[in-house]
């Protein structure tokens, strides 16, 4: 709002809703062609302003992670099944929303345990007292640019029955292993870059931004309506305004008849200069009428 | 959508016809004829090209459904639409000029209806989206919005956007009643910065090249954004005023003659990086074995049709135009956006296709 009266502050000699009316000649002669090459400038600016600020946004690398290797390899033939699985990829990887299945040549799941990352390292416990035959490691992992990253090892058993010594891991208990698809995580990954929450708030403000300038426009296209401030001599301004009320996100016209807020008088007072200018001063109605 | 916007429209034809425009309902229906076309393209290549790249199911763990495997990239579309549009109607203040406002405000108060109108689809879009990714993260469970952006880099930049298109909406609806008072540059601004936490939900490439990637990145989605949106808001608004496009079209041709290049070659810079760097895959093999080299080779055909499709403008419409002779203009437009809407549809694709 503040700067709305600024900006009708900026804008008082002007006729036509421009703020600095250039009087100029067409495009094509001289003095349009610097003007021309100074607005490039300025639309140029904004571009490497917008860089600046990347540079502050850009945050850590954050990339898609490729799966590199596998114990066992994909499509290797074993005679005993490993007690654990591990599947390596080229980077580190996060280990929220991780999941690892091992699924039997009975479509049953031998994954057991938790899922344990350790850096580039994801790997699960696999049940004793197997049968022989084809399994498949199925995984989806998070990479660290936030897109999933799935895909499935493949690789047989010969030998049958389990594997001798084939302990499970120390961790594993034997309730949470069972047919789950996909078991909860735990280890040494990248933690997840947490602590992201605040753009809720970001977006709280914004949200709030945009129902204080519907209100204020609502607020102040009802006082031209009561004739509290004078209309511009512009025609159709009554619709103009009941447009405006109108327009998408007037939810926030409810909040309209409570308190009155000071705010409300800057773009009042400088819309009452503009009509004061005279013809020409509602580009908005202008597009209405 | 377009309910709501159809008041403004109707209300602002009128207005409109002080030009050349005779104002018949077929005039109307061939105004939106650009806009169709870019959508359509666009809908179009999303959906083959995410059909083409669709993962394989997995063994042993659930899959996203469909919803969410073609919902995310057209929801995805979407933003990348609407962002593009707001960006290129707040632009087209600065391309129509103000030297002239009896004759350009008329088009200028509809470009800033429609900017607010499409902040808003643009901010509703960002957060479908974040919900959607959600959901292909945990496929089987219910998507869980709060976790995903609070861990997850890609969420923070939807919700970010989100934020910047609500701002770019209130802006927009203070240009609405304030008219070219509110600056155009402001409006600009606030709308380009939602466009910088996109590049950050594709994928940057590796940890050696990620900085440069990402300048990269964001100056091929400004560059595109600048392009695309300026040419549409040409296309729709401007045909039927032959005077305000004698004006116009040549400052928005040397903008589109920097946006090629920059889109050009920061398109390729990016995509070849990714290839080259994604280990087990030999690269100029990569460019027809991937789906993302593939899709890459696609893109960069799109490019050299665009660019063709523009020379064809900028050399034989062009001083026509400026003479405001009778052209094709609205016709070569419509085509041209129609292939950048394909390009469009790729890119959605290629932010979520993994090379390997």
């Amino acid at each position: 709002m503040d700067q709305v009266a600024r900006m009708d502050k900026d804008t008082r000699p002007t006729r036509g809703g421009r703020r600095r009316p250039r009087v100029l000649a067409a495009p094509h002669g001289r003095t349009g062609a610097i003007t021309a090459s100074r607005r490039r400038l300025r639309v140029l600016a904004m571009p490497l302003l917008a860089l600046l600020s990347v540079l502050l946004i850009a945050t850590p690398a954050r990339a898609h992670d490729v799966l590199v290797g596998s114990d066992p390899k994909d499509g290797a033939v074993l005679g005993t099944m490993p007690s654990t699985v591990t599947l390596t990829f080229d980077q580190a990887v996060r280990r929220d929303f991780a999941r690892i299945a091992v699924t039997g040549p009975d479509g049953a799941h031998y994954e057991q345990g938790e899922i344990t990352v350790d850096g580039r390292n994801v790997s699960i416990g696999v049940r004793a007292g197997i049968p022989a035959g084809a399994y498949a490691i199925g995984y989806r992992i998070v990479s660290n640019d936030g897109h999933p990253v799935t895909g499935a090892v493949k690789f047989t058993v010969t030998g049958g029955g389990a594997a001798p010594g084939a302990v499970t891991t120390p961790t594993a208990t034997a309730a949470t292993g069972t047919a789950n698809s996909g078991a909860g995580t735990t280890g040494t990954g990248t933690t997840g870059q947490g602590g992201g929450s605040w753009v809720w708030g970001l977006l709280a403000v914004t949200a709030a931004l945009l129902a204080l300038c519907t209100r204020v426009l609502v607020r102040h296209d009802r006082r031209l309506r009561d004739g509290t401030i004078p209309a511009p001599p512009a025609a159709g301004t009554p619709r103009a305004a009941s447009e405006a009320s109108g327009s998408p996100g007037s939810g926030a016209e409810a909040a309209g008849t409570s308190s009155a807020d000071s705010g409300a008088d800057g773009p009042a007072t400088g819309r009452s200069t503009a009509a004061g200018t005279g013809a020409g001063s509602s580009p908005a109605s202008g597009g209405a009428a | 959508m377009t309910t709501t916007s159809e008041p403004h429209v109707s209300a602002g034809r009128p207005g409109t016809g002080t030009g050349t425009g005779t104002g018949t309902g077929t005039e109307h229906a061939r105004a939106r004829v650009p806009a169709a076309g870019l959508t359509a393209g666009a809908l179009l290549a999303v959906v083959i090209a995410t059909w083409l790249t669709l993962p394989g199911r997995v063994p042993g763990l659930p899959m996203p459904g469909t919803i969410v495997e073609y919902g995310l990239p057209v929801v995805r579309l979407v933003l990348d639409l609407a962002a593009t549009a707001t960006i290129g109607l707040s632009l087209l203040p600065k391309l129509l000029g103000f030297d002239d406002p009896d004759r350009t405000e008329p088009i200028a108060a509809r470009a800033r209806h429609w900017a607010v109108l499409f902040s808003l689809v643009w901010c509703a879009a960002a957060l479908v989206s974040a919900v959607l990714s959600a959901a292909e993260l945990t496929p089987g469970a219910f998507p869980d919005v709060a976790a995903y952006v609070d861990g997850i880099g890609a969420g923070q930049g939807m919700i970010v956007s989100a934020s910047c298109a609500l701002a770019s909406a209130a802006v927009g609806m203070l240009a609405v009643r304030f008219g070219e008072k509110v600056p155009a540059e402001l409006r600009v601004l606030v709308a380009g910065f939602g466009l910088l936490p996109l590049p950050v939900t594709g994928h940057a490439s590796n940890w050696y090249w990620h900085d440069l990637s990402m300048v990269s990145m964001e100056l091929h989605v400004i560059g595109a954004c600048a392009w695309v949106g300026g040419l549409v808001a040409l296309a729709v608004l401007l045909p039927r005023h032959r005077d305000l496009l004698a004006r116009t079209l040549p400052r928005f041709s040397r903008l589109a003659t920097y946006a090629l290049v920059v889109v050009g070659l920061s398109g390729l810079f990016n995509g070849l990086v990714e290839l080259l760097l994604t280990p087990g895959e030999s690269f100029p093999a990569s460019l027809v074995t991937t789906g993302y080299g593939r899709l890459v080779v696609a893109k960069a055909v799109f490019t050299a049709l665009i660019a063709l499709l523009g020379g064809n403008i900028r050399w034989r419409l062009l001083p026509a135009v400026t003479r405001q002779a009778p052209t094709a203009f609205a016709a070569w437009a419509a085509l041209e956006l129609t292939v950048m809407g394909l390009a469009y549809g790729v890119a959605v694709a290629l932010t979520k296709t993994p090379v390997a």
